[in-house]
């Protein structure tokens, strides 16, 4: 095996020339990226560019066109989401995607799949109440805590107010401890009091772990880290620093052109 | 709101051990018919037990629960009607048979969604029904297995045979329903629900939402071969009747005039309804199916969470119907959070704290509070 093909093998996240058609639409055409330590990454681009689909397409949802993605080494351009799941890929969504009719504590609960906590009780598992499980409500109290929401812990998530389910997102994204995080616009309908709370969090998520997020506000991208990826009609345009990025010309077109 | 909790909790217990004792003492004093009654209760009872199983805690619907309960009459019966085999052995071999035919079911109609299950498990029951039907060789057509006896080694409890019936009725009834409670209130039971909530997102955090919708197709179908069981030994028969669309419907009326969300108390409180109607109403009228009709409607209506919920608004005052479903959503430790019923949030109830927080009246009935 070649040095060049050891140091792919070591990269967390490796996505090489992925494409996915909708029809007669392009939604993403032949995008390249690498994620890796210390490479969290924002994703910026106007409506329509295709990152939600590339979040898709790196999560499993969709099957690809054509590309390749690694994980952790792993080709999982065909694997299943449970598979990927397992390799410590997790994501939030656009439009919280929660258990509505559940619990925080229960939302929690079902978030701990593979983790270090998630260990089977042994073939009783199904009979046994999951209240008397202790070693995950222990790591649901302590992602309570850090997600303040230990006072909402019995509430029904549809009594929630949009930011509190924006932090039963994040806090259902980091509590099986994941190597890889993509965030889909977080910080999407939130009050400036909130984004505050959950900027922070992303924030240091940036510096212990490796994520990828989609975000239109770039006071905020920038401050989460500074390699910056901007996608346009399903293209990667350029991935660079803030500084880098605004002053490209085919960056600058784009974001004139859509105001 | 914490004492309020447990006083619901301990009336729950108090409820549940009255009617145990009542369920125990019934043959002392009471009728042969009114134990056929009890007896019918139970096993049609399981029937609609286990069409809720599906829909309250995964949220589909399938009309194929009386196939299970028809296989294993069937082969009950032909084990002992023609080939003269051993009780052990013949329940085992019914259980078998219509596993196997569920798992394969089960497999097939996971791969669909709401309509195209419904119709798809339509179509499994009518290939069943066709073939006991048509297979007269085997199964006597319309005439069905008759004559098949209750083992006498069974008979423990009492001379009287209809006594024996109710007792091992009683036993299988309540271990069964023991089951499903464990199972509902498990780990399983909440995956199962995180599915009926959002199965992309089950998906997403790597579970295998396909094996797990079809562990409770099996669940279901276990329940449903129990229901058989019961039904051929206390019957002394079986016949395709059993399993025709009216049957399916049946199962489905008594599951939601008790409230769908409720796999277990709702839909034993609407079986009973559902049966007592048929009896009572069909020996006065023979368009006693236009009043169940207009019951149905009217419930479906004004309460769309079934008769339960009037029971829980009983015992929990107005706000019972809030959070989540009670009695039924699995061992005690979570019984307080049972104050209401899941989905149902009526935001215009709740109450204000006094910090000015938002705050939903289950919030006080937790679960781990209600310890």
């Amino acid at each position: 095996m070649g040095e060049g093909k050891m140091k792919e093998k070591e990269k967390a996240l490796v996505v090489e020339g992925v494409s996915r058609s909708f029809g007669g639409v392009r939604a993403v055409d032949q995008v390249s990226l690498i994620l890796d330590t210390g490479m969290s990454t924002v994703m910026i681009g106007p409506n329509g560019a295709g990152k939600t689909t590339l979040f898709n397409l790196i999560a499993g949802v969709y099957p690809l066109d054509e590309g390749k993605i690694t994980l952790f080494g792993e080709d999982i351009s065909k694997a299943s989401i449970q598979r990927r799941s397992e390799l410590g890929l997790v994501r939030t969504y656009q439009t919280c995607n929660l258990f509505k009719e559940l619990t925080v504590e229960e939302n929690l609960y079902l978030s701990l799949k593979n983790s270090p906590w998630g260990a089977s009780r042994g073939c009783l598992e199904p009979f046994l109440p999951w209240v008397s499980d202790k070693v995950r409500r222990e790591r649901i109290e302590e992602i309570c805590r850090v997600m303040q929401l230990e006072a909402l812990k019995d509430t029904l998530v549809l009594n929630m107010s949009h930011g509190q389910q924006r932090q039963l997102e994040l806090g259902m994204a980091i509590i099986s401890d994941p190597k890889i995080i993509l965030f889909d616009e977080p910080m999407a309908g939130l009050s400036p009091t909130e984004r505050v709370f959950i900027g922070e969090l992303i924030k240091k998520l940036a510096r212990e772990k490796i994520i990828l997020v989609i975000e239109h506000d770039m006071d905020f991208a920038m401050s989460i880290t500074d390699r910056i990826a901007v996608l346009d009609h399903g293209r990667l345009i350029k991935v660079g620093t803030p500084q880098e990025i605004s002053r490209d010309p085919e960056v600058q077109k784009i974001y004139k052109l859509h105001g | 709101m914490a004492g309020i909790s447990k006083n619901t909790a301990l009336l729950k217990k108090v409820c549940l051990g009255t009617l145990a004792a009542v369920l125990l003492v019934i043959p002392l004093f009471s009728s042969d018919f009114t134990m056929t009654m009890i007896i019918r209760y139970m096993y049609y009872g399981l029937l609609t037990v286990s069409f809720g199983f599906l829909a309250g805690e995964l949220g589909l619907f399938s009309l194929m629960t009386p196939v299970s309960l028809t296989l294993t009459g069937y082969t009950i019966g032909l084990c002992q009607t023609r080939f003269a085999i051993p009780f052990i052995p013949s329940i085992f071999l019914a259980f078998l048979i219509s596993m196997s035919f569920a798992a394969l079911c089960g497999w097939m109609a996971n791969r669909s969604h709401g309509v195209s299950f419904l119709m798809l498990t339509l179509v499994f029951s009518q290939l069943v029904y066709s073939l006991a039907l048509q297979w007269t060789s085997m199964t006597n057509g319309t005439t069905g297995l008759l004559g098949i006896r209750f083992p006498d080694a069974m008979e423990i409890f009492s001379t009287n045979t209809k006594v024996n019936h109710y007792y091992w009725t009683l036993i299988i009834f309540s271990l069964t329903i023991l089951l499903v409670y464990l199972l509902i209130g498990s780990s399983y039971g909440l995956k199962l629900k995180g599915i009926k909530n959002s199965e992309t997102r089950m998906a997403a955090l790597g579970y295998h939402t396909g094996l797990l919708k079809w562990s409770a197709f099996m669940v279901s179908s276990f329940i449903s071969s129990v229901a058989g069981v019961l039904f051929v030994y206390n019957t002394g028969m079986i016949n395709p009747e059993i399993m025709t669309l009216n049957s399916s419907n049946q199962a489905l009326i008594s599951s939601i005039l008790g409230g769908v969300n409720s796999v277990l108390l709702g839909s034993i409180v609407g079986t009973v309804i559902n049966r007592t109607l048929e009896l009572t109403l069909g020996s006065l009228t023979r368009r006693y199916a236009t009043i169940v009709g207009a019951l149905f409607l009217a419930i479906i209506l004004l309460m769309p969470e079934g008769l339960i919920s009037i029971v829980r608004k009983l015992a929990y005052g107005k706000n019972g119907t809030i959070q989540r479903a009670a009695a039924d959503t699995g061992p005690d430790k979570r019984s307080a959070s049972d104050d209401s019923h899941r989905g149902t949030a009526d935001q215009s109830d709740q109450d204000p704290d006094p910090d000015g927080h938002h705050r939903s009246p289950g919030e006080e009935k937790g679960w781990e509070k209600g310890r």
